[in-house]
């Protein structure tokens, strides 16, 4: 009309660039899939998914996006990228995850993008659905020596202050009816003209109840290859000392106490061990609550008898009150302070370091006064941690069974 | 190893872009009647441009830039004269590539890794379209008939109606199963 057949020829590349697009017009959406191999890490492991991706049509772009939770480290390569499909095709993409801190996490989902037709037509976003993966805890492993408080089962492993069939030797007493011959002691029977025995502890179980206070969590978690907070201390521990404990025959019970109260009744065997760290994966802070210490100090969670471990960084109040109270009521109780070294508040002014330090001398006398109270506060150190304190438990459980002991 | 091979993952998406910004810059500078220096100056003032929708090439800055390239095209064709054949056939191939690069780029943002397949396919496709389109460029531009005759008006509209048309046919046919 202008005469200038140039504009014209300009578009041509235009128009057989739309016709060639538009034969290849898709007539449905891309399919997408997620697969986990397992749905149970370990910290640190590391696990290969795969996104599933197939089209009917010819896609010219596919984006494919996975998200995860942050404890699940998705290399960055993987977690997204963009690739082209043939009609009838299906794309394997694999997703390499590395659990990095235990608990419960998500991994997806997974958001498949495509567009065809040099861009002209672009498809409704597929989503495939985020699956939860559960990490369990993985702490240096624990040992102790055998001495609980009050092992007042059938039979085990741990030595009781009851006479009875055990390698404990208590002392000698005379030979009764029933006592086995091997247990003659001759050179006091020879000394005394008279049959003594040798008098033996019997070895039995016992209840070990663990408490993760999970009102606060102190210090920033830098995952299995980083620092651990406050909690990351206590639920790896409590994941060393569950299986320490049901490796010796023993019943074992988990309560997290925090805004909200959970637990994990007493139970032994290898069974429990899986359980307990599937529970502890579990163990979160939850902000808002209802104050749980009434019923955490009531007897249907925690067993008369049992040896309490709680693991607690002693940051809250009704923390060191709880313990306090424990002890005033002759229970065996053993705190283990999980705050760890580095932990501190972020510098807010020139009295940060100050009030830090105060807080500090406040959390050091109450440390002291709860040791004064009959309560062992230790640090934990992984195996023998426990091995100094539970002796002291021990005895000074001894001496509150005695008769005319101070209650 | 393997820092290499994200950096070159991100190097594809950036790529895309960079060819988006010279095939942008490239429409700037081919309209201009011969490199003198006005064009040099033009082009210094144009620059912005293309790299801006290299930059955002989901944004209505591709088809701004388009919107400038052919304006200084056909004011320059006002001013001296219209271009010979084989400029105009370069100068079309190289708008619809900067199209093409651009709707590339807007759907794969920088983040992604990209397979080489993905960019094999689409560049056989562009070189596909273009081989395809240089005789019919050439053909448009050779059509006989006096510049601004009815006659060639008529063809003109005919030609544009039956592309409206065909497109129309291809968007509402069935789609491929």
């Amino acid at each position: 009309m202008f005469g200038r057949p140039d504009l014209a020829a300009l578009a041509v590349p235009f128009v057989v660039g739309t016709a060639v697009a538009l034969l290849r017009r898709p007539g449905a959406a891309p399919t997408v899939r997620l697969t986990l191999p397992a749905q149970v890490l370990a910290e640190g492991q590391t696990m290969e998914a795969a996104v599933y991706v197939e089209t009917e049509n010819s896609l010219d772009v596919v984006v494919v996006a996975t998200r995860t939770d942050r404890w699940l480290g998705l290399k960055g390569a993987e977690a997204s990228r963009a690739t082209a499909m043939q009609a009838g095709e299906q794309a394997r993409l694999p997703v390499s995850v590395r659990a990095l801190r235990w608990g419960r996490h998500v991994i997806g989902p997974v958001i498949v993008r495509s567009s065809t037709c040099d861009g002209l037509l672009v498809c409704a976003a597929q989503v495939a659905a985020p699956q939860e993966v559960t990490v369990l805890p993985v702490g240096e492993p624990f040992a102790a020596v055998d001495s609980v408080p009050r092992a007042a089962g059938v039979v085990g492993a741990h030595r009781s202050w009851r006479p009875g069939e055990g390698g404990e030797i208590a002392g000698v007493r005379r030979f009764s009816a029933g006592d086995r011959l091997r247990r003659i002691d001759w050179r006091v029977t020879l000394r005394a003209r008279e049959m003594f025995v040798t008098a033996t502890l019997s070895e039995r179980d016992t209840d070990v109840i663990i408490v993760l206070d999970a009102l606060h969590e102190a210090g920033q978690s830098g995952g299995i290859d980083g620092a651990a907070n406050s909690l990351d201390t206590a639920v790896r521990a409590a994941g060393a000392l569950t299986a320490h404990y049901l490796g010796t025959g023993d019943r074992l019970g988990l309560v997290e106490y925090g805004s909200r109260l959970r637990y994990l009744p007493r139970m032994a065997g290898r069974a429990q061990v899986r359980r307990a760290l599937d529970w502890l994966a579990a163990v979160t802070v939850v902000p808002e609550g209802t104050d749980a210490t009434v019923r955490l100090l009531g007897p249907r969670v925690l067993a008369p008898n049992a040896l309490l471990i709680v693991l607690t960084p002693l940051v809250d109040e009704r923390t060191t009150q709880i313990l306090a109270t424990l002890a005033q009521r002759a229970r065996s109780v053993v705190a283990v302070d999980t705050l760890p070294p580095q932990a501190r508040p972020d510098d807010a002014g020139e009295w940060s370091d100050l009030a830090w330090r105060l807080w500090q001398m406040e959390r050091e006398a109450d440390i002291t006064r709860l040791r004064e109270a009959g309560v062992p506060v230790v640090r934990w150190e992984g195996t023998g941690s426990l091995d100094l304190v539970l002796r002291d438990v021990s005895r000074m459980a001894v001496a509150a069974s005695l008769p005319g002991a101070a209650r | 190893m393997r820092r290499l091979l994200a950096r070159a993952d991100f190097a594809v998406a950036l790529l895309v872009r960079l060819l988006v910004a010279a095939f942008g810059l490239a429409a700037i500078l081919v309209p201009l009647p011969g490199f003198t220096t006005p064009a040099a100056i033009l082009a210094v003032f144009a620059l912005p441009l293309p790299l801006v929708a290299a930059r955002w090439p989901d944004s209505p800055w591709v088809p701004c830039l388009v919107f400038v390239s052919i304006a200084e095209w056909v004011i320059a064709a006002l001013f001296v004269g219209a271009a010979p054949l084989l400029p105009t056939v370069l100068y079309g191939g190289l708008l619809y590539l900067l199209h093409a690069t651009a709707a590339l780029a807007a759907t794969l943002p920088m983040t992604r890794r990209v397979e080489p397949v993905l960019l094999a396919r689409v560049a056989l496709r562009l070189f596909g379209v273009v081989l395809v389109s240089t005789p019919l460029m050439i053909a448009v531009l050779l059509l006989p008939g006096r510049p601004g005759s009815m006659l060639l008006a008529g063809a003109g509209a005919v030609s544009a109606l039956g592309v409206a048309a065909l497109l129309v046919l291809l968007l509402q046919r069935r789609p491929a199963e």
